[in-house]
């Protein structure tokens, strides 16, 4: 079963490499060409029971032909890209490119695509790895595989960049024009070559130019629209002392007037405005008093899908997001290679800097709980409040989350689930509302139906 | 960005009505194809459009796969295999409607999901190609080109129209880079170049078939069925068989070559298989002696042969008149009615002895010996018209059609015209007058028939060489020959029309390995006889030689190349023994060295008989026909008195008279 699975796999590749190579040089008449070569030489093997092999010589020549004509093909042509900062999986992408040519004759009726680095799975993650997308194909299908692998190759590069047509190239001038993508993917798309293309005079076959030119571009993860957080959590003192004082929490320099939180001195409240709005509002001075919020990341997905580990680096990215606005500090402590843990806030980086770590943040096969309480341990002090993302709901998570209860921090659980399934609150039995379970599918609809008010405990 | 070169574009204006001419011109389905083009080509002058939506195009095509799946069905369940063509001709048909539901849609184009099931369900986000809408009115154009072919209508015009309606395609999408006089030259090459390919993918199959016809002959040449043989009639090919030795024949009286050895004879032909529609097996009880009479005559002679049984159980080739098997430990013997004799044995070489009489062995004529089938009825009632055939007695009419086919026709192993089925023969006795033996054994029994006179078709292997490095006769498979048995005067006698250069043409053809295959074939057969030495004890074999092989092999490869000792025995060279070839003594050589003296050369490649006829162009040697006619009796029928037809012939080779043969240098110039 074993050998047979191996077969297929490098059957797989080998299909792969051949589908590419065709589907790169031929123009979607010569495709049709070509599939009139198989027919006609499929119905034509019996040269006297049809004339269908007529059809093959004249399909067959007609490619030759243009494959010959396709080697006479000199240009002297140098491209350029302009990429933007960032991409966000799943939002148009676009960027600019700029073909300059060097000849003293003009270009016309060529076409341009980037190619992106690809890695071929390797048999062992084909084998392993669960494609979501299965669920929804045929049973011939999810048993061979081919889908499943397009599909993981798909996604190891990252986006889809199809050929763009080029209008003419003056003599001695530049074109530039925009090329548009999705990416699919989190983390760096890497450019490779700037393809160009150039179709013979039947219009059937492309001849091509491969250029050098390797760039790459940092998609970010896409996000959900979820609002502020503000858990009944207590400012600590910050040992970032007056000189991180300066830059954010309440010292003796009025800032600006926000929501009473409970731990805030009566002596702050901004009685005006409290009558004003009735609701208890304070002055904000500069001090070494301020909210700090731990982001935590759940990486570790055995038994869990890809996608479900992709969720919950989107729900990450959106509370980073939500929470920069705040007058606050986010620390996002997760495990990967090794155990990582960010700070942003203001005198610390940005919260884009957080995208950028959770672009490329991987998931690690091997859980280590351990690990991972003692790294949120080590600042668990400082923290107001603690929002974990994890991917499930199991006895030795719960005895995680038990012991930052039992210290009196606030914490709210996000479980993301592939499919919908009831969870015991377990050592969240006191407070039912703080475990939040997502299913895959319906992220944001689930986000959008919490009360948060009521988790806030306001 | 719909680019022309990267998605499909449209068929252009008219091409797809010209796809459906060339479809419905081809396949017989041209009242059809008229209202399909109506309705197709007012697209482009009706712009009202109807909304379809996803889901109406999903089932569209849903509807047209069921067709399409219906359809095959039962067109398999009705036709069969070929059925595969059928179902090709009707692919427009099943495309139609989504293609006229695409054309008159608001959308303008198909949604591939719609035509793949498998990319419905997928997420266009992550497989963009679920969202992607080709258009399909090129791809019918093509469907309709293929689909044309399988009308299998033979002409030049359709490849020609084929590659026009491709070539104003190609026209309309051309990159406008190139100028006009590229894109015509490459088109003009590309022309030629798939004239040439179509062409020879004909001779290429032609050459397939012929070599994988002769490597079923090398390994399955010993297989033959006593109940059907089917020929090479309408093969266009060149027939080719193995130099391999299957037959090997000695006696003490001395051998009478050629020796027709009959493995079978069969009673009934329709387009290129004979067959016997009710052979009747009968098994031979052994006699006390050991041996299997099959008939009651006294014989003549004994030969010894010696053959290969692929099975347990198969035909043994024999004499047409043989009346005793002996000197074998077979298990069984039978025959039929038409004188198959079938031996179960054991796999492997064979050897026996069967004794032979006067009378050709083999049950009297029954309905079917006089059968012609209808399809040839017409042909062979003018050919015998023709000849006059029919106020002749049977005896003369044996002579006139041995006659007329040994002058007028040539013989080849090369068939590269097509023919109608059913027009090979006609075409064989009215227009091309060359083939191979199948073609004169089955022409001259259906004439015969025609004539009244009952005659079956036989197969077996003639022998006709000597080998002195086996000291035996032999027959290769390339010998396996065919001629005609004809039932007159209460016998059945052979008709052999096939003129005599066969074997000849068959030698051509001879392998530059004979040689060394027929050193393994003897080392082969020598072994086997060891293995079976219970049973050939009369063979009296040298089993020390098994020890020597490769000293043997040494001597036979040096008396091969040096001495030269294996020599074809019908090839008229010196060594050939003069006892073993029939008629070698004909007085009619020493006239034809007159006629060399005189200088009447022959031309190269001329036959006897056109050479004959030649030198008696002006009529002066009234006799010269009949003494060549006689000659050919004397020399290759085995069947004949000799001593008859050489007192006649020479009675006949006298009557030229001598002062007739003026030599080419005292002819006046003008002669």
């Amino acid at each position: 079963m074993v050998a047979t699975g191996r077969l297929l796999y490098h059957n797989f590749r080998l299909l792969h490499r051949v589908s590419c190579w065709i589907r790169d040089r031929f123009t979607a008449t010569g495709l049709l060409i070509l599939s009139c070569i198989v027919a006609a030489g499929i119905f034509g093997i019996d040269t006297r029971a049809s004339l269908a092999y007529q059809i093959f010589s004249i399909t067959f020549s007609l490619i030759l032909i243009s494959f010959l004509s396709s080697l006479f093909f000199r240009a002297r042509l140098k491209c350029k890209r302009d990429l933007p900062e960032y991409g966000t999986v799943f939002l148009p992408l676009k960027y600019r490119v700029t073909i300059e040519n060097f000849d003293n004759k003009p270009h016309t009726d060529l076409l341009y695509t980037d190619i992106l680095e690809s890695k071929f799975p390797s048999y062992k993650a084909f084998r392993s790895t669960y494609d979501p997308a299965d669920k929804n194909r045929n049973w011939f299908d999810r048993k061979i595989g081919y889908p499943k692998l397009m599909s993981m190759l798909q996604r190891n590069r990252g986006a889809s960049i199809s050929w763009s047509a080029v209008d003419e190239i003056p003599a001695k001038d530049e074109k530039e024009f925009t090329i548009e993508c999705i990416p699919t993917r989190r983390g760096y798309l890497r450019f490779t070559h700037s393809r160009i293309a150039r179709p013979d005079p039947f219009g059937l076959f492309l001849s091509l130019k491969n250029q050098k030119n390797p760039e790459k571009l940092l998609i970010l993860p896409k996000t959900y629209r979820v609002p502020h957080i503000n858990l009944m959590g207590h400012r600590k003192y910050q040992q970032g002392g007056l000189n991180q004082a300066s830059l954010v929490g309440d010292s003796q320099e009025f800032m600006s007037l926000r929501d009473y939180q409970p731990g805030d001195p009566l002596r702050s409240i901004h009685w005006r405005s409290y009558a004003k709005r009735g609701e208890p509002v304070v002055k904000e001075y500069k001090d070494e008093f301020f909210v700090r919020h731990g982001l935590v990341l759940d990486t570790f997905i055995t038994g869990q899908t890809s996608n479900q580990f992709e969720e919950a680096v989107s729900l990450a990215a959106s509370f980073s997001l939500s929470i920069e606005d705040q007058d606050s500090l986010l620390d996002l402590l997760f495990i990967g290679n090794e155990a990582h843990h960010f700070t942003t806030g203001r005198g610390f980086g940005k919260s884009s800097n957080l995208l950028e770590i959770l672009a490329c943040v991987t998931p690690s096969p091997d859980p280590d709980f351990h690990n991972l309480t003692n790294l949120i341990e080590k600042s668990l002090s400082e923290f107001s409040v603690l929002i974990l993302i994890l991917l499930d709901w199991d006895e030795q998570r719960q005895e995680m989350v038990k012991r930052f209860f039992s210290i009196n921090i606030p914490v709210v659980v996000f479980v993301v689930k592939e499919t919908a399934t009831r969870l015991d609150p377990g050592t969240l039995c006191d407070h039912p509302e703080r475990l939040i379970p997502l299913v895959t599918d319906n992220i944001q609809d689930t986000l959008d139906s919490i009360n948060w008010s009521e988790l806030n405990g306001q | 960005m719909d680019n022309k070169l990267l998605n499909l574009p449209p068929a252009p204006p008219f091409t797809i009505a010209a796809g459906l001419v060339l479809w419905g011109w081809q396949t017989g389905f041209l009242i059809f194809a008229i209202p399909m083009i109506i309705l197709i080509e007012s697209s482009y002058w009706i712009k009202w459009r109807w909304p379809v939506n996803h889901k109406e195009f999903n089932l569209i095509s849903d509807f047209s796969g069921v067709g399409f799946f219906i359809v095959v069905v039962y067109i398999f369940s009705t036709v069969g295999s070929r059925g595969i063509f059928v179902i090709l001709s009707v692919m427009p048909f099943i495309l139609f409607l989504l293609l006229l539901v695409q054309l008159y849609s608001e959308q303008g184009k198909v949604n591939l999901s719609s035509l793949f099931v498998s990319l419905r369900k997928l997420d266009p986000k992550i497989t963009p190609e679920a969202a992607s809408k080709i258009d399909i009115s090129l791809t019918y154009l093509a469907v309709c080109i293929i689909s044309a072919s399988a009308g299998n209508n033979r002409t030049i015009w359709f490849y020609i129209l084929s590659f026009l309606l491709l070539s104003v395609v190609l026209w309309f999408f051309r990159p406008r880079r190139y100028n006009i006089t590229i894109w015509a030259g490459l088109l003009t090459l590309a022309f030629m170049a798939s004239y040439a390919t179509q062409e020879g993918l004909r001779d290429i199959q032609s050459n397939m078939e012929a070599s994988i016809i002769g490597m079923f002959d090398q390994f399955m040449w010993r297989l033959r069925d006593p109940d059907r043989a089917t020929t090479a009639i309408g093969s266009i090919r060149r027939l080719k068989r193995s130099d391999r030795i299957v037959v090997r024949v000695n006696s003490e009286q001395g051998i009478n070559t050629p020796l027709y050895l009959r493995e079978a004879s069969y009673d009934h032909y329709n387009y290129g298989i004979w067959n016997n529609e009710a052979p009747i097996y009968s098994v031979i009880d052994q006699g006390l002696d050991g041996s299997w009479s099959l008939d009651p005559g006294e014989p003549q002679g004994t030969i010894n042969i010696t053959s290969y049984m692929p099975r347990e159980i198969g035909v043994i080739p024999v004499p047409h008149s043989v009346n005793r098997i002996k000197d074998i430990a077979a298990l069984e013997i039978n025959t039929n009615q038409y004188g198959a004799v079938r031996m179960e044995m054991r796999e492997g070489w064979i050897n026996f002895n069967a004794d032979f009489s006067k009378q050709t062995f083999g049950s009297t004529p029954g309905e079917n010996d006089l059968d012609v089938p209808p399809p040839y009825r017409n042909d062979f009632d003018r050919l015998a018209n023709e000849l006059g055939l029919y106020s002749k007695t049977p005896e003369e009419s044996l002579a006139a059609i041995t006659r007329f086919f040994t002058e007028n026709f040539t013989y080849t192993l090369d068939q590269r015209r097509r023919y109608p089925p059913g027009k090979f023969l006609q075409n064989f006795l009215f227009n091309t007058r060359t083939g191979h033996c199948e073609y004169f054994a089955t022409s001259t029994v259906l004439l015969l028939r025609t004539l009244g006179i009952p005659a079956r078709y036989a197969v077996g292997y003639v022998v006709d060489e000597y080998s002195d490095m086996e000291d035996s006769h032999v027959a290769r498979s390339r010998d396996a020959h065919s001629w005609a048995l004809a039932y007159v005067n209460n016998e059945w006698q052979v008709v052999e029309t096939t003129p005599s250069v066969w074997a000849f043409y068959e030698d051509s053809n001879a392998s530059l390995f004979e040689p060394f295959m027929d050193i393994y074939s003897w080392l082969s057969y020598r072994y086997a006889l060891f293995q079976a030495q219970d049973e050939l004890e009369q063979e009296e074999t040298n089993y020390n030689l098994l020890y020597l092989l490769i000293p043997l092999i040494t001597i036979l490869i040096w008396r091969l190349f040096f001495n030269q000792k294996i020599k074809r025995q019908n090839v008229p060279h010196k060594l050939r023994s003069i006892r073993d070839k029939q008629g070698v003594d004909s007085v009619f050589y020493a006239l034809i060295d007159k006629f060399k003296q005189a200088g009447y050369a022959p031309r190269d490649g001329e036959t006897l008989v056109r050479w004959m006829r030649r030198i008696n162009e002006n009529g002066e040697f009234p006799k010269l026909e009949e003494a060549l006619s006689l000659h050919y009796r004397y020399r290759f029928d085995p069947a004949t008195d000799h001593k008859q037809i050489q007192n006649d012939l020479s009675r006949l080779v006298n009557a030229v008279p001598d002062r007739g043969i003026v030599p080419v240098s005292d002819q006046p110039l003008n002669a």
